[in-house]
């Protein structure tokens, strides 16, 4: 059977068992929005990078572990995230915007536009970066990886209800941000 | 884009700010559809996170196989002091008793046969064979190599547990 079609569930069971083509396939899978994930939360690229290849290890190291009547994104979010905190905890870590977003999904844009895009962009990263590590994964896991409340409560090991609180409180803060006050302005104001 | 962009983000503002809370939802889905939150840097290669994945495998496997190695040996040691104790020990140790315990069991009847005759109190004769049994296995040698067999299994039992306590803390 094609690896790639098959439930997340499936390859971590054949993953548990030595199996490196389900492993290669869950890399594959999830490398980007773990990345992702991690990058917000440290805000270094170099520093996001190390900490994705930690988070994969501890996942194949713990695998055998994993029940597979539980949502695998959830669990590998889970260990992403405790990553990147536990690395938080261990240095002091500003809370800077990360440096310059890219511009993919453009359909060649003015300079003009460009600009604009790359200030609201620096704008959210910047509020963003100001909310506490759990508020980021909650609006990173919601609105970046289109997760249910269910499992962002199961990635952040908390109940259903608080995980929605959460959300809710998060994007609440970004929007009360003063950067992005800016933008709730009509263009030609 | 960037009017698409612009466009939610001021939606989701204004729905914020009016405390309408499903719109507020769905123009910020809408916003990050857009391109808001994309992916600042590229995430790291697969080969790269499988080769470390790799390494750590490896190396799981080679803690495993030392502590393998450890608990054999201590199971060994375990074993070695064991046969010792009964070649060069126990075994002597209970052939001197029960070669004792049968010029014992001589002496106890010849003895027991005259007090018998003699018409000696039944709770006398028990008494007097307690004393002898008691102090027939009361002695040095035989506390010595209780206490030194005590100890070989305590010794033994802890490297055990270390052994696998710290099989146990690296799996965790």
């Amino acid at each position: 059977v094609e690896t790639s079609t098959r439930p997340d569930e499936e390859l971590a069971a054949e993953a548990a068992v030595g199996s490196d083509d389900a492993c290669s396939e869950l890399v594959r899978r999830y490398r980007r929005p773990v990345h992702a994930l991690i990058l917000r939360l440290v805000n270094d690229p170099a520093t996001a990078e190390e900490l994705v290849q930690d988070a994969f290890v501890k996942v194949f190291a713990a695998i055998d572990r994993f029940d597979t009547g539980r949502r695998f994104s959830s669990w590998m979010f889970r260990i992403a995230h405790n990553t990147a905190l536990d690395h938080l905890r261990r240095r002091a870590v500003p809370l800077e915007p990360l440096p310059g977003s890219d511009t993919a999904g453009d359909c060649d844009p003015s300079p003009a536009d460009r600009l604009e895009q790359a200030d609201l962009k620096r704008a959210l990263d910047a509020a963003l970066a100001q909310l506490r590590p759990e508020y980021r994964t909650a609006i990173l896991l919601r609105y970046r990886e289109g997760l249910g409340y269910e499992e962002i409560a199961e990635a952040l090991d908390l109940p259903q209800g608080t995980a929605k609180t959460f959300v809710h409180r998060a994007r609440k803060a970004l929007a009360a941000d003063p950067r992005l006050q800016a933008w709730s302005r009509p263009p030609n104001d | 884009m960037t009017d698409d962009l612009r466009d939610s983000l001021a939606q989701w503002l204004a729905a914020e700010a009016a405390g309408r809370d499903d719109d507020a939802d769905a123009a910020f889905t809408q916003a990050v559809n857009a391109g808001a939150l994309a992916q600042a840097a590229e995430a790291p290669d697969e080969r790269r996170i499988l080769a470390a994945v790799r390494r750590d495998r490896r190396r799981h496997r080679a803690r495993l196989a030392f502590r393998r190695t450890v608990t054999r040996g201590a199971v060994a040691a375990l074993v070695l002091a064991s046969l010792y104790a009964s070649v060069f020990i126990v075994v002597p140790f209970v052939g001197r008793r029960a070669y004792r315990a049968v010029e014992l069991g001589v002496q106890v009847s010849v003895w027991l046969a005259l007090a018998v005759a003699e018409g000696l109190d039944v709770w006398a004769i028990v008494w007097q064979v307690a004393e002898a049994a008691a102090s027939a296995l009361a002695t040095p040698t035989f506390a010595t190599t209780l206490i030194a067999l005590e100890v070989v299994g305590a010794l033994a039992l802890y490297a055990l547990y270390r052994v696998l306590s710290g099989e146990r803390e690296s799996i965790q």
